[in-house]
């Protein structure tokens, strides 16, 4: 196992608040109904499709990649406001769904949901400690929560590894995890926008395709990877349009400074994911339960 | 167009047209006059004079950066009176090739 020191080399909780705490009301203008605050997957040439209906697909989605159905107990990695927890409960009869965000904002909203089955702990993947293995972990667009930008190759591989060695520590044997995550696409990391990385999301960055591989290699067999940057250019455009709509509520919640921010981060995204600057990759992962040790051990 | 914020700070989405044009809900605006919209708003956004703006050339040739492109739609969007997707110039490249697709729509939307 690498030795490299990796707590605290991702978003902290102050950036987390940033971002996350700006308000639960604010979200909710341009959020679907269900909170969901991800790239969905939406129905080509259906002109009837919904964001909503595009969520729930997604969540969907990864819940039959995680093989998640029916489980006993299953992980969220960045549960956001709680909609795969929900869903797993309610649709796909898991008895136990556990959480682990950062934002306080969204540990309170899930509290509030009413559902005994779920249970969210405001803790960094860094510091969590199941008392029992899980049948199934999801993580939906945490991963870019992981490092920051300033971070170097070896530093970004260690904290990679990290995550990946401790989801195969809490998973059981031959255990499935679905990940989506926003990736570097056609652009290079000196690229990125310091108006992202600074004034939105402080603190973050994506990785590249490449660095996934390697920091999960060995750890997690790539069982299928699907790059859904089209699908990601739609929501962010369907969040824009959502929040232009109810601008004016909008700047009376949070105010225009902030509502100017969000429109300005949705239109640079829909652009980045529209022109393939950004990818958007869901990977369906299985653990190697006997996995081949790092040279460096 | 690559992503910078060189211009993030002068223009703003939600805040008021920099365009000197008045500001007006434009539902059937023809080709003709969001093509001079544009030329208008390039040329002042570039410190040009209008006749110096040529409709072919692509944007990101006259130095519009996605951040400022962001802006220049989003004015637009103001004026025309119609939501616009960002991406649009990229899609349609040139002040014609825009002007023309968004009489169209707008005819459309009617």
């Amino acid at each position: 196992m690498n030795t490299l020191k990796t707590q605290n080399l991702g978003t902290s909780a102050e950036a987390i608040k940033h971002h996350y705490d700006v308000g639960n009301d604010f979200y909710q203008l341009w959020l679907d109904s269900t909170n969901t605050y991800s790239g969905a997957l939406w129905e080509e040439n259906d002109a009837n499709d919904t964001l909503e209906l595009a969520q729930l697909r997604k969540l969907d989605f990864h819940i039959n990649q995680a093989r998640a159905k029916g489980a006993k107990r299953v992980l969220d990695i960045g549960c956001g406001w709680g909609s795969t927890l929900k869903r797993l409960i309610e649709v796909h009869d898991v008895e136990q769904a556990f959480g682990l965000t950062l934002s306080k904002a969204q540990a309170e909203w899930i509290a509030s949901l009413n559902l005994p089955q779920a249970e969210v702990k405001l803790e960094s993947w860094q510091d969590h400690s199941p008392v029992e293995p899980y049948d199934a972990i999801i993580s939906l667009e945490a991963f870019e929560h992981f490092t920051k930008l300033e971070l170097s190759h070896k530093e970004r591989i260690a904290v990679y590894r990290k995550f990946f060695s401790h989801c195969h520590q809490w998973l059981k044997p031959s255990g499935w995890m679905s990940l989506q995550v926003s990736t570097y696409g056609n652009s290079r990391r000196e690229d990125s926008s310091q108006f992202v990385f600074t004034e939105v999301l402080p603190e973050t960055d994506f990785p590249t395709l490449a660095e996934i591989i390697e920091g999960s290699e060995r750890i997690f067999e790539i069982v299928a990877i699907r790059n859904y940057r089209q699908d990601y250019e739609y929501t962010l455009k369907a969040w824009l349009s959502r929040l232009k709509a109810n601008r004016a509520a909008g700047i009376e919640l949070v105010g225009k400074e902030v509502v100017s921010r969000f429109e300005k981060y949705l239109s640079l995204s829909s652009i980045c994911f529209h022109q393939g600057i950004s990818n958007l990759f869901c990977f369906t992962l299985r653990r190697i339960d006997n996995p081949r040790k790092d040279s460096s051990c | 167009m690559e992503i910078q914020s060189s211009q993030i700070e002068q223009i703003s989405t939600v805040s008021q047209s920099s365009n000197s044009q008045e500001n007006i809900s434009k539902k059937t605006a023809t080709a003709a006059e969001i093509q001079d919209w544009l030329v208008c708003y390039l040329a002042e956004l570039m410190e040009n004079k209008p006749d110096e703006i040529d409709v072919t050339i692509p944007f990101d040739r006259y130095g519009l950066d996605s951040s400022a492109a962001i802006g220049m739609i989003g004015d637009l969007e103001s004026w025309i009176g119609i939501e616009l997707d960002p991406t649009l110039p990229y899609d349609y490249p040139s002040i014609e090739t825009l002007a023309r697709h968004l009489a169209e729509e707008s005819k459309v939307n009617v």
